[in-house]
């Protein structure tokens, strides 16, 4: 799981070094990362998470999405 | 060293208070009066980083500026920011000019067409060209109805994705429809094609909205739009999916508006993926004195009041006083938004008919002399015509823009706005004076929000 959240990550030219997101993330880098990442793990982001920069650490990244799809399943 | 006041802002008294409108942070406060007053007098003894708290917000927000600064180089540096840039490619695409619709002001000529196998192949080559250039993808899917031909809509974005992929670069998309085809299956389709945004138009409750838009055979289609946007909204859980409702107003719309703007409300803006948009119906001319004509009429509607300026507040009063206070801000951004340089000016945006052809604006397609601004060939090379270009995607002539330079709204429509007014065909001063009022009227609508327009003290407490 934590590889396709890499891949997502990566093909929309987003960067990590050590964990830490080395990449400005756009409007529309934001936008299309979070419906893919939707689509690929069928979640949805719930309000909480909107404000807040996901993006940061890839580890803690991982933590909100594997806690979503532990909710859907 | 010294600071005055943006040459950017808008001041405005009310009740004790001075309102200032910035047009270049597109932000507004409100302050006292004597405090004001008091700031306004020592200018030019403020010294970098101030201690006074209220004047370090006023300069952080770029209500005040230093001296020296010349706002008009930086106005100039917005415009090149805007529209040369090479943040996005943007494509409008339109797999036909065909529609199912007939709407009454339509100012489309209906060609029953559809983009062949071979255009969309060079379109594919375009892209893959040209993405290089670019930090993302991002395409607005038109028409005609572009949902008529779905399936071209599928081919492509599958295509541009992987192509996204190769490169590493983000691809998004929004779409104008009619609504009409867009049940829950087709939108999961687009889904899947990244659409991400919708653009739809209801003009009325059902008795006025199938009298202007109605199918090609005559019949109604307000009991369809409804039921698919109702169907989308229950069914689909996620945030990033949004719908901007868009409203022409003509009279007989304006008179209904009140009643749409209440059912809307009530079934679709508690959503906060539903958002109104509201706008005078085109009527195929670029007539300043028809908009002030129907204006006027709809002035009768809302409120009082005979300056133009009054009547587009009353109005804007009635259009936006129907959010909820979360959609306010958007609501805001939205309408200021629609100030900026259209598409057409951006020298980043191309528009592809079914045929490959290049038109810069999705009104004046068909302008023989200025629409086309080149061809697409079959091994995804543009030919572009540099003449016609220039007219789009540069500014007005110096004569005109030196008027732009004494202009509050400059880094707002930045000179450009709609490239084909002020540029292709030229800039009229009456236009200008309509667009200010419009955005003062804007800003006084949203003013008497303290979210929107808070007291500068109080930001500080
Ligand atoms: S409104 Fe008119 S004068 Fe003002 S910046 Fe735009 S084009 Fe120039
Ligand atoms: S150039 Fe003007 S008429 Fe054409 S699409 Fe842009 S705003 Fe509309």
């Amino acid at each position: 799981m934590r590889d396709r959240l890499f891949t997502i990550m990566e093909d929309n030219g987003v960067e990590y070094e050590d964990n830490v997101l080395v990449t400005e993330i756009d409007s529309i880098q934001y936008m299309s990362l979070m419906v893919e990442i939707e689509e690929e793990f069928e979640i949805e982001f719930p309000d909480m998470f909107l404000g807040e920069n996901i993006f940061e650490n890839f580890d803690r990244l991982c933590e909100i999405v594997f806690g979503l799809v532990g909710e859907v399943a | 060293m010294g600071y005055k006041l943006s040459k950017y802002l808008y001041e405005d008294e009310k009740e004790g208070y001075v309102f200032l409108y910035n047009t270049y942070k597109v932000d507004m406060l409100k302050i006292k009066k004597p405090l004001f007053e008091a700031i306004k007098e020592n200018l030019s003894d403020i010294k970098e980083n101030p201690e006074n708290p209220v004047i370090a917000k006023l300069i952080e927000k770029r209500y005040l500026v230093e001296d020296s600064v010349n706002e008009d180089r930086e106005g100039d540096l917005m415009y090149l920011k805007t529209c040369h840039s090479n943040k996005q490619l943007l494509l409008t695409i339109l797999p036909t000019e065909g529609c199912n619709f007939r709407c009454e002001y339509c100012y489309e000529e209906h060609k029953q067409n559809k983009m062949s196998e071979e255009t969309q192949e060079a379109l594919i080559k375009f892209v893959r060209k040209n993405l290089k250039y670019y930090g993302g993808l991002s395409v607005s899917w038109f028409g005609g109805e572009p949902l008529l031909y779905p399936e071209i809509i599928e081919h492509l974005s599958e295509e541009f994705k992987k192509i996204c992929k190769n490169f590493k670069k983000p691809y998004t998309a929004i779409m104008t429809t009619n609504g009409y085809l867009l049940d829950y299956d087709m939108f999961c389709r687009m889904k899947k094609c990244n659409v991400t945004n919708y653009q739809i138009t209801i003009d009325g409750p059902a008795e006025v909205h199938d009298k202007q838009r109605f199918l090609a055979g005559g019949q109604p289609t307000y009991d369809k739009i409804i039921s698919n946007l109702t169907d989308i909204k229950e069914k689909e859980k996620s945030k990033f999916y949004t719908f901007s409702l868009r409203t022409n107003l003509t009279v007989q719309s304006a008179k209904a508006y009140p009643k749409l703007a209440q059912f809307l409300k009530d079934n679709f803006f508690v959503d906060g993926r539903f958002t109104p948009r509201v706008r005078i119906a085109w009527n195929g001319t670029n007539d300043a004195d028809y908009e002030k004509n129907i204006i006027s009429d709809i002035s009768s509607i809302f409120g009082e009041g005979s300056s133009l300026e009054q009547t587009q507040e009353n109005l804007q009063k009635s259009m936006y006083g129907i959010t909820d206070e979360n959609a306010l801000r958007k609501n805001f951004n939205e309408i200021m938004f629609a100030h900026y340089p259209c598409y057409a000016a951006k020298a980043n945006s191309f528009i592809f008919g079914p045929d490959g052809r290049l038109f810069k604006c999705t009104v004046h397609f068909d302008d023989s002399k200025d629409g086309v601004a080149g061809y697409l060939k079959p091994d995804g090379h543009l030919e572009v015509n540099d003449t016609i270009d220039a007219k789009w995607i540069t500014q007005m002539t110096a004569k005109d823009k030196g008027k732009c330079y004494d202009c509050k709204a400059y880094p707002l429509c930045q000179g450009v706005g709609c490239p084909y007014k002020m540029s292709v065909r030229g800039r009229r001063d009456d236009e200008c004076e309509a667009k200010v009022a419009e955005i003062i009227s804007t800003f006084r609508v949203f003013s008497s929000n303290e979210k929107i327009c808070a007291d500068v003290e109080e930001m500080l407490a």
